[in-house]
């Protein structure tokens, strides 16, 4: 990367992250019905999720959390606050 | 006259309340919609130490709230029906996934049991799950089965049996109630807790909606239900939540 960034504390919206890497969940800015869905479905802080597909600009991408893998849309994983690992 | 339970089974999505539905009701099964919406709904029944049961197959959610039909539908049974036992199908293989729901169940003051199904699929994948422990902690009865082998639907039907004879004895008998109702109760924290508790306060107040949880209401009231803040707000009372006093979080 041209910049560099403090790594302890970075933070990025949950679509920034590339296929393979491993990052944290710190909040979530989705609200109502598809804020609720992603809480059941285990998207909650601290929670650890790998992406696994994630191509810019085509839905959906890919992440494994808890052993499962589930599909998101962009707009929706751009809604979650990350920590990289 | 025999005597007759009605049960509901509650779950998400692919945990196997179908397939549990199948086995313990056999051919015997009919096919309806709920009143006034597009919900199928599934009921059967079969017999058990002379006792007879109805159960319902409720549509499988991944939560019980106000944003779906099929959600509202499921709470608005266990809630306004109030059958005698709600059996939570749980799969084993995707355990902490489901226990969300598992909580939602228990918050709705319902008598709950977990079937836990798919255990050979989780033993399989390394989870070995301690069933005493799960008991203890959610305090509620935990019953594994495998749905699709037909195992442990024996034992389960001997289980329901006999929650479904408590439940009817804590109606009986207020005496006994407290004894017998050592319910776990999920803590949202300090803050939160807090305004829980003046809510709850202020719908207790409301005589039409005793005949619901009151923690349960204060919960959703928080977090926005549109269903709860309509029952509410029907009865003018002032809610203690405003926009803005969750700030700093």
């Amino acid at each position: 990367m041209a910049f560099s960034k403090d790594v302890k504390t970075e933070t990025v919206s949950l679509n920034e992250i590339q296929p393979g890497e491993k990052c944290r969940i710190r909040s979530i800015q989705l609200i109502g019905a598809e804020g609720q869905r992603l809480l059941d479905m285990g998207f909650i802080r601290g929670a650890a999720v790998e992406v696994i597909r994630n191509a810019p600009f085509a839905d959906p991408l890919e992440v494994s959390l808890d052993g499962a893998k589930i599909s998101l849309r962009h707009h929706e994983a751009k809604l979650l606050t990350v920590e990289k690992q | 006259m025999t005597k007759e339970y009605d049960i509901v089974l509650a779950g998400q999505p692919n945990a196997g309340k179908s397939t549990l539905f199948n086995d313990l009701t056999g051919v015997r099964q009919f096919v309806a919609n709920y009143p006034g919406v597009t919900v199928e709904k599934r009921g059967g029944v079969y017999k058990y130490d002379n006792t007879k049961f109805n159960v319902t197959d409720l549509p499988g959610t991944y939560s019980l709230t106000a944003y779906s039909i099929e959600e509202r539908v499921a709470r608005a049974i266990i809630l306004e029906e109030k059958p005698d036992l709600t059996i939570h199908v749980v799969d084993a293989s995707n355990l902490a996934r489901n226990l969300y729901f598992t909580f939602q169940l228990i918050e709705l003051d319902r008598p709950v049991l977990m079937a836990l199904n798919m255990v050979d699929v989780a033993k399989a994948r390394g989870v070995d799950i301690n069933v005493e422990k799960l008991e203890q902690e959610m305090k509620i009865p935990v019953m594994p089965v495998i749905a699709n082998k037909n195992k442990g639907i024996k034992e389960l039907k001997e289980r329901i049996f006999r929650s479904c004879e408590t439940s009817r004895q804590t109606k009986v008998e207020p005496a006994k109630k407290e004894e017998l109702e050592s319910k776990m109760v999920i803590r949202y924290g300090d803050v939160m807790e807090e305004y829980l508790e003046k809510s709850e306060h202020e719908i207790m107040k409301i005589q039409e909606l005793d005949i619901l949880p009151a923690r349960w209401l204060a919960i959703k009231w928080m977090e926005n239900d549109t269903e709860v803040e309509k029952l509410i707000r029907g009865e003018k009372i002032s809610n203690p939540i405003l926009p803005g006093q969750f700030e700093g979080d």
